[in-house]
């Protein structure tokens, strides 16, 4: 079921359902005029595909290889935005990775200053045997709904400037945020 | 005076974080590593992070560094946090 059951929102009454297509199920019925589709499958080198050109990803993974494989997938595409979240216990990031006819309007996810995503180190969830106990380590919830709501800050200014969004106006290339300080600095590299 | 007062500051970054330090508050003439594990805790710096340095009066716009840089004074010095790894 999901070894973070215990921070999800949607309905878990039907017992062994996949968790995004519980997810979509609850979805639906929020929002019937909209339409939803679930992938039961984790990301990988032969799926990616289903990301294609102009798609906006938001990304909440919790490993590299996947923002990886993610990356470097986009990275074929004329045209598409990766907004990916992640957070530690206190403090969290929210990263773009946006291209525009076929050039990077920010730098991928794996560019020089990330080399934790560029050679990522962790497994992948489909290297994680189904019978291997996964231990979920604790996260709060007001970090994840920051990080969250900082993703879909990111895709609301995207979505406002359009199409003349570019390397200038493009709002930040990474959102860093801490609740502890109460600090958040947008930051573009250069 | 004022001048003289003002000392040889730099701008320690981590993440959300920043903070302005007079450089002879951090050591003699410390390196980016000495100066990373003094604010390890202060600042939440990983001690593996990349460096990066900025110093727009020297016309210094993200120049990666290893760990024996000794900044000067007007540096801005980010120790480049690593992507946050749970979703």
């Amino acid at each position: 079921m999901g070894k973070n059951k215990n921070r999800q929102f949607f309905d878990f009454s039907k017992n062994g359902t996949n968790k995004a297509q519980a997810n979509c199920d609850w979805y639906k019925k929020q929002f019937p005029s909209i339409q939803f589709r679930y992938k039961d499958k984790y990301i990988d080198e032969q799926n990616a595909i289903w990301i294609q050109d102009s798609d906006i990803v938001m990304m909440g993974v919790d490993n590299h290889k996947t923002r990886k494989l993610a990356s470097d997938w986009c990275s074929q595409l004329p045209n598409v935005t990766i907004i990916s979240g992640g957070n530690n216990l206190t403090n969290g990031d929210v990263m773009l990775y946006m291209r525009r006819n076929s050039h990077d309007i920010t730098p991928p996810l794996t560019n020089d200053c990330h080399p934790e995503i560029k050679y990522p180190q962790d497994r992948h969830p489909n290297e994680i045997g189904c019978d291997e106990l996964v231990e979920s380590v604790p996260q709060l919830l007001p970090m994840n709904l920051i990080v969250s709501s900082w993703m879909v800050c990111a895709l609301d200014t995207i979505l406002a400037i359009g199409d003349d969004i570019s390397v200038n106006n493009v709002p930040f290339h990474i959102q860093y945020v801490d609740i502890r300080s109460g600090a958040s600095r947008p930051v573009k590299r250069d | 005076m004022s001048e003289l007062l003002q000392g040889n500051m730099i701008t320690v970054i981590s993440g959300a974080n920043e903070e302005s330090y007079n450089l002879e508050d951090l050591g003699r003439n410390p390196t980016v590593e000495e100066i990373a594990s003094i604010l390890a805790d202060v600042m939440n710096i990983n001690p593996n992070a990349k460096i990066r340095r900025r110093n727009p009066d020297k016309e210094i716009f993200g120049d990666m560094v290893d760990r024996n840089y000794r900044p000067v004074s007007g540096d801005e010095i980010e120790f480049i946090m690593e992507a946050g790894d749970k979703g």
